[in-house]
């Protein structure tokens, strides 16, 4: 009985725990536009006790640009100025448009959405290092980012299908 | 008495989706609806989850995959459902538009 039980059991975690395949982080759509990338939200850990942020990128080949949505949830409701992103080569975005805040429990969720150039992004997980975003809010300041022991994990998946976008680019360039 | 439950938990698959259902392993998008715009650009998602059929949480709503990428203009909707044996399962919506 007690075999069974946690055959069973083992038999539910391993097919959770196995779900998640590359294909399973991103959703691509043929658009008017070009061809739809979504890379569906994943956490970025937060500093100094802060929950995790969520982002999730849009991108729609073959444009210059992508779309970085993002949640973060903080302690009270700030007006963010700025969101800093830093890596290899550090970079500002001041034109972000908040979605939303809104009071989730105990903390507020702030929801953004800044364009940032798509070989920024590149370079940033092409980059031996982990990045930060911070949020800056007047004087407060909000950081995010991956430790070094998980950051090639995270790198490993989004460099597949940064590799996957770069292919079809490459097919629609040679206009096969 | 897992045997009863697998068998109980097949049983009720119908429960959480339409169409296609895999009574111990399910892992499918399907369509939820479609409207006459434009395939649009924009991408919100939102997620509920439930666990062993005792406890669901979430906000798993279309309009909250749509205030999450400020969607005012639904083109279509899918859904992707993982359920193992109905006795975790999480369900997410994809919503398109400008």
């Amino acid at each position: 009985m007690k075999k069974t039980t946690t055959l069973f059991l083992l038999l539910i975690f391993s097919a959770v725990a196995s779900a998640e395949k590359l294909e399973d982080r991103y959703i691509m759509q043929p658009v008017q536009a070009g061809l739809l990338y979504f890379i569906k939200p994943f956490d970025v850990r937060g500093t100094s006790g802060l929950q995790a942020a969520e982002y999730d990128i849009t991108y729609i080949l073959p444009s210059d640009s992508l779309t970085l949505n993002m949640s973060v949830w903080l302690p009270e409701p700030v007006n963010a100025d700025s969101i800093v992103f830093c890596s290899a080569e550090n970079m500002t975005v001041t034109g972000f448009r908040t979605f939303f805040i809104d009071k989730e429990k105990s903390r507020y969720h702030h929801r953004y959405s800044c364009t940032i150039p798509y070989n920024y992004l590149l370079s940033i997980y092409q980059h031996g290092q982990p990045y930060t975003m911070t949020i800056h809010a007047g004087t407060r300041e909000f950081r995010y980012g991956f430790p070094e022991s998980s950051w090639k994990k995270e790198c490993q998946w989004m460099n597949q299908v940064l590799r996957l976008i770069d292919t079809n680019r490459q097919v629609r360039n040679t206009g096969i | 008495m897992m045997i009863a439950a697998a068998v109980v938990a097949i049983a009720m698959t119908s429960c959480s989706s339409v169409g296609i259902v895999g009574g111990i392993y399910h892992k499918v998008v399907q369509p939820v609806t479609a409207t006459s715009n434009i395939v649009g650009t924009k991408v919100g998602t939102s997620k509920c989850t439930s666990v062993l059929g005792i406890a669901a949480y979430g906000n798993g709503g279309i309009n909250e995959a749509a205030k999450n990428a400020g969607i005012t203009k639904i083109s279509h909707v899918d859904v992707k459902t993982f359920s193992v044996l109905e006795l975790f399962t999480i369900q997410e919506f994809f919503v398109y538009g400008e």
